[in-house]
């Protein structure tokens, strides 16, 4: 094909990766055919979505042959909403989706605000925390797809109905794997009416501990939240906010109930809010990495069992604090996920996740590194993960992408590979 | 209920003598060619090799879980699925991971399939030995390893019993999700390898959001964690592709599941339509308005004249189908999301609306549900389920192509399906004494679900794809996915061991035998 109508001469740079070239393709059949011709020529691909979470599970290192821009490859292709299941190009942005299915009052829970697309979304693996606890994984939500493989063919899985056991789930494999195993250039989710009403109770808790005795009641005791944010208020203390939504008299009830046993507990308020789509709230993203200011930053998820979830949290920021480091953190207890935001030194920062990646080695809490600046060093293992398990990952990335041309660095079956040593022997 | 006394030879439970002296059986139909219904035919291996290679087996298991004699591997020849029957050669059941592990590199050194086995209740024959092998039943490994409330997650072994689960759970005021109406037999591991759904999946979800990780065994032996405890992870990962991989990845020996806790309240009602496009409108209307009812099913007419004089609900006879619709959470707004419901059955022609009282009057309601396919051997000797899966809103139309499909064979039809996710449950019905009509049956299943894939949809919601309709695939998926499909299989499983002859076709002719259950067996999962 005649790479010069997608591919510019001029080199592309995002977040310090420098890539030879750059493509925009406007069709599935244009990455497909750039990707044999990658392939062919062994030059590394980075797929880029809207370009916003680059570094999700770790920067691409390394040299980059094509950058792979895909907000061209757009578009609703079929929004049913009598099937609740919508169906979009991969660079379909959020704004257009929230467009579409709104206008049905409809949502695809836990799509972010701000620019990106949803192909970008899935292949990253990001999770709104308001949708964490009531609609998990946004890979669960995912119905089918279609995807680029790294030798130039297009190939599909799923379907686009909401039930489905036809074949291997390769749709929900290639959810978090930062388009490793092949560009995600279509896909279809299953969709949920918006909530009649949203209502938030907040606790300002005395101590860590009353928190932590505040969540094991509303775990207990109290309504389904469809989520619930521990953060340290300005002085260190708790706020534990949690969202119910629903029909209108459960909500209600739910909220005023929830007020009132954790009136037990501290100061707890219930206020009711606009039921929105889950973009545009700040809860959607809890850590905001500009509150952590330094020379070195990087995102975090620590993921543990719900119940020691606060714990984990309290140790964590203290042990972050007492190292000097800036520090954004906020915990999702039902989901058992602390999110840092974390700034300081580039070797104190690479420290502090050398320990994590240690501590997860020896049956600690698992981690990934959500957002990295600049590069941690190549050898730290960007996600915590069974060595056997890493192993066996690297094995389908051969099968799959077997010229390992696609997203290169941490998503490598070297750095898999690499990633298994280290856990199976932690330095 | 009447119960047959005769059953065809290929309808289980035929007498032992009977399945050993039987001949391959072949049905011939003018308009679509041979199908090629295979017998019991014993194990391949002769005997004393396995009797040698039980040897080898014991020394793993113990050697009263290490079975080759025929009478032992009788009952493992077919599961769910009784039309086709193959013996394994050998069965093990270990009772731990370390064993299942050490059994699988003794089925490598061997160069043995191996197959596993959960309660045998599957419906798309996933566990069948179709080239002899060992068949690893994971039965004794049924323990329920920890139930933690809090963290609202239970840690369990693959043999344990879906609705055990929900027992042990119960004291704490959490139940498992996933029910499948075989769930008072099927395990936890089999539904994994499925996905397993049931009536409560449209709200719940299927299996795959309720497992938060696992512990596979790979065919080389080696032992992978998959997933965490913290409940669906955005990694880089491989549990989500392993969930309804019907054990062709790898063996699952423990499982972590999500609990989830039990509803405040739970309404159900039953309301019947004169037509089914009727009562589709409602179910349309229903979701419309923004209710996600936890269950939403319909019966046809053919069902309900089953059924009501079997379970005496009151179904009314001349009805043309009848809505069984549940709504569970909190008790705040139930009464109005009630009546929303009631209105809008009523908007589309809905009679005879009834709410069940009390939990024995639910049971009535549901057993009209699940009695349904018990209740089929009072209109037909042998009916045929199938299990496609179309787009909500395309389901009138299906309905009309599947009636029309078999009213063009001279079969007749009872639909009995999850209307809230489009997943439907054909049954076509025939006399197996009638090859021709078998035939004509076996015809029209393929024509339905090549009817399910035209309309949108796909093979199967819930049963899995297995033996019984691999050779469909190239309907859905093009060669090249199905290669995509089998490169990781074989990242997985490079020698192609582990539960071989599943999901991929085998380049056999498309016209394979189809599950035919005998009439009146109250052994129908659906």
């Amino acid at each position: 094909m005649d790479l010069s109508r997608v591919a510019t001469g001029a080199p592309w740079e995002a977040r310090g990766i420098v890539a030879a070239r750059v493509a925009r393709p406007a069709d599935a059949e244009e990455v497909a055919r750039l990707l044999a011709e990658c392939a062919e020529g062994g030059k590394t691909v980075l797929p880029v979505g809207g370009g916003t979470a680059l570094a999700s599970g770790g920067l691409p290192t390394g040299a980059c042959g094509l950058a792979l821009v895909l907000d061209g490859v757009s578009g609703v292709v079929e929004h049913a909403p009598d099937d609740l299941t919508l169906t979009a190009r991969a660079g379909t942005s959020f704004e257009e989706v929230r467009r579409v299915v709104g206008a049905r009052g409809q949502r695809l829970p836990g799509l972010p605000a701000g620019p990106g697309t949803l192909g970008g979304l899935v292949a990253s693996g990001w999770t709104a925390a308001t949708a964490r606890e009531v609609h998990g994984a946004l890979r669960e939500r995912v119905i089918g797809s279609q995807v680029a493989e790294s030798a130039g063919r297009l190939t599909r899985s799923g379907g686009r109905v909401v039930k489905n056991v036809t074949g291997y789930d390769l749709h929900r494999m290639h959810a978090g794997a930062g388009g490793a195993l092949g560009v995600l250039t279509e896909l279809a989710f299953r969709l949920e009416p918006l909530p009649e009403r949203l209502w938030e109770v907040s606790l300002d808790a005395p101590s860590w501990s009353a928190a932590q005795e505040a969540w094991l009641w509303l775990a207990r005791f109290g309504p389904e939240t469809s989520f619930c944010l521990a953060r340290a208020g300005e002085e260190g203390e708790p706020v534990l906010t949690a969202r119910i939504e629903g029909d209108e008299e459960p909500a209600r009830e739910g909220a005023a109930g929830l007020a009132h046993g954790w009136g037990s507990f501290g100061s707890a308020h219930a206020r009711e809010l606009e039921p929105r789509d889950d973009g545009d709230d700040a809860g959607a993203d809890p850590v905001t990495p500009e509150r952590a200011i330094g020379p070195a930053r990087a995102r975090l998820t620590l993921r543990t069992r719900p119940s020691r979830a606060l714990s984990l949290f309290e140790e964590t920021r203290l042990e972050v604090l007492v190292r000097g480091l800036a520090l954004d953190a906020a915990c999702l207890p039902r989901a058992g996920e602390i999110r840092l935001a974390l700034a300081g030194r580039a070797g104190e920062v690479a420290a502090f996740v050398r320990d994590l990646a240690a501590a997860a080695a020896r049956g600690g809490p698992a981690y990934r590194v959500e957002d990295e600046w600049p590069a941690l060093p190549p050898d730290l293992p960007r996600w915590s993960a069974d060595p056997a398990a890493l192993r066996l990952l690297a094995r389908v990335k051969r099968a799959l992408d077997p010229a390992g041309i696609l997203r290169p660095g941490s998503y490598s079956a070297v750095a898999l590979e690499r990633a298994a040593a280290f856990f199976e022997a932690p330095s | 209920m009447r119960r047959l006394t005769i059953l065809g030879p290929f309808f289980v439970p035929a007498p032992l003598s009977v399945r050993f002296a039987r001949e391959p059986h072949r049905v011939t139909s003018r308009a679509s060619g041979i199908y090629h219904v295979t017998p019991s035919s014993g194990p391949r291996v002769p005997r004393p090799r396995r009797e040698a290679l039980a040897r080898g087996l014991a020394s793993i298991v113990g050697a009263e879980h290490a079975q080759w004699r025929e009478p032992e591997l009788l009952v493992y020849d077919a599961d769910g699925l009784v039309l086709e029957k193959f013996w394994p050669d050998l069965v093990a059941l270990p009772g731990s991971a370390a064993e299942v592990r050490e059994v699988l590199r003794f089925a490598a050194r061997e160069g043995l399939a191996v197959m596993a086995r959960g309660a045998g209740t599957g419906l798309c024959g996933g566990s069948l030995a179709e080239r002899g092998g060992i068949v690893l039943n994971l039965a004794r490994m049924n323990r329920v390893l920890a139930i933690e409330p809090d963290d609202r997650l239970a840690v369990v072994e693959p043999g344990v019993v879906n609705l055990d689960l929900s027992r042990a759970a119960a004291r704490h005021g959490l139940y498992y999700a996933p029910d499948p109406s075989s769930q008072m037999s099927s395990t936890v591991g089999g539904n994994l390898s499925t996905n397993a759904g049931g009536p409560h999946c449209l709200k719940y979800g299927q299996t795959h959001r309720h497992v938060l990780s696992c512990e596979l065994v790979t065919a080389d032996g080696d032992v992978v964690r998959l997933g965490d405890a913290a409940p669906g992870g955005p990694a880089f990962e491989l549990l989500s592709l392993v969930i309804g991989s019907e054990g062709t990845l790898g063996v699952v020996t423990e499982l972590t599941v999500r609990l989830t806790r039990v509803p405040e309240t739970v309404r159900t009602f039953l309301v019947s339509f004169d037509t089914v496009e009727t009562a589709s409108r409602a179910v349309s209307d229903i979701i419309a308005a923004g209710i996600v009812p936890s269950a939403l099913e319909m019966l046809d007419h053919l069902t309900i004249v089953a059924v009501e004089p079997y379970v005496h609900v009151g179904l009314p006879l001349d009805a043309g189908a009848a809505l069984l619709i549940e709504l569970d959470g909190p008790a705040a707004g139930m009464d109005r999301r009630a009546r929303q419901i009631a209105e809008l059955c009523e908007r589309n022609g809905g009679r005879d609306y009834r709410e069940a009282k009390d939990d024995a009057e639910r049971a009535l309601l549901w057993k009209a549900r699940k009695g349904a396919f018990g209740a089929m051997g009072r209109i037909a000797n042998g009916f045929y389920v199938m299990d496609g899966v179309v787009p909500r809103s395309r389901l009138p139309e299906t309905l009309r192509r599947v009636g029309e499909i078999c009213h063009e064979r001279g079969l007749r039809v009872a639909n009995v399906f999850h209307a809230g996710d489009g997943n439907l449950h054909p049954n076509v019905l025939f006399d197996p004494d009638d090859p021709d009509q078998v035939a004509r049956a076996l015809e029209a299943s393929h024509e339905i679900l090549r009817a399910c894939v035209e309309l949108g949809g796909a093979l199967s919601g819930e049963h899995g794809i297995g033996n019984e309709k691999r050779e469909m695939m190239g309907l859905v998926f093009t060669p090249a996915d199905l290669d995509t499909m089998r490169a990781v299989k074989r990242a997985f499983d490079p020698g192609e061991r582990l539960n071989p002859d599943k999901i991929f076709p085998t380049g056999a002719a498309p016209w394979r035998p189809a599950p035919l259950r005998a009439a009146g067996s109250e052994a129908a999962w659906i």
